[in-house]
């Protein structure tokens, strides 16, 4: 089960995660694909290039598709935006354990609870 | 999430920590001791109802509460990412991690186990989140 998740892939979902305006796009597309005007439209205190941006940090973390049409892109979160998530928590864990491992393990050795033997 | 709110997702994973138990509660429980392998700020209330909150430094802040406590063995607290909406996947309260610690040859065997809260949990909680949800995106929607 280590390394289930490339740590690259949890800083990405873990940064595209940690802005609120991100989530808020995250939350317009989960149940319609919505073309990125329609996105930034929401968003007018925004600028465009700026909801253009959150688009494509969600896209490179895997949480939403993107799909051109004419000369639009359409967005939508990914169906399997869950597992995304999962997978991010998964990853977190081990990562964390492992630390937890070797700095309880560094606290035993300074004040050691009982003897070794 | 309505159509994804039947499947529940569990994940279990097991270290052998060569410490006590007692140290290894210790990194659970005292504020710095989390700093030393979570986040870079930890607030705990260890007791149940008490407040858990673990600030990661990649950004996100998990925000739970403690359910139980059986020191040094075992403790259980929700789980969720601090300013989710309500109603989200990962909102405050949405999930639930069990940690048990057993001691083995002086050495301790950590198992953690996370899941979602069962749906039936969330009962009358989950209409409310819903609205309030819908409530926001019609706010958001009304400013265009």
């Amino acid at each position: 089960m280590p390394g289930s998740a490339a740590p690259d892939h949890i800083d990405l979902v873990a940064h595209a995660l940690a802005v609120r305006t991100r989530r808020g796009l995250l939350r317009l597309v989960r149940d319609d694909e919505r073309p990125a005007g329609e996105l930034a439209a929401a968003f007018p205190q925004i600028s465009r290039p700026a909801v253009s941006q959150h688009l494509r940090l969600l896209h490179e973390a895997g949480l939403v598709s993107m799909r051109p049409s004419g000369n639009r892109r359409l967005y939508r979160a990914q169906a399997d935006g869950l597992t995304e998530m999962w997978k991010f928590i998964d990853g977190m864990w081990t990562d964390r354990l492992t630390r937890l491992k070797r700095a309880a393990e560094r606290a035993e050795r300074v004040r050691p609870k009982r003897s070794p033997k | 999430m309505s159509e994804s709110t039947t499947a529940t997702t569990t994940i279990e994973q097991t270290v052998r920590i060569a410490a006590s138990p007692e140290t290894v509660w210790a990194f659970w429980t005292q504020p710095e001791r989390l700093a030393e392998w979570w986040g870079t700020d930890a607030e705990v209330v260890a007791q149940p109802g008490g407040l858990f909150r673990v600030a990661m430094e990649s950004g996100p802040v998990m925000r739970g509460t403690f359910t139980e406590l059986d020191p040094p063995h075992r403790l259980v607290f929700t789980f969720g990412w601090e300013q989710h909406p309500p109603g989200e996947p990962l909102a405050p309260g949405s999930t639930r991690v069990e940690v048990t610690m057993t001691p083995d040859e002086g050495e301790t065997i950590l198992v953690l186990r996370h899941s979602e809260m069962p749906t039936t949990h969330a009962g009358d909680h989950e209409q409310g989140w819903t609205y309030f949800v819908g409530e926001r995106l019609v706010a958001v929607a009304a400013r265009t």
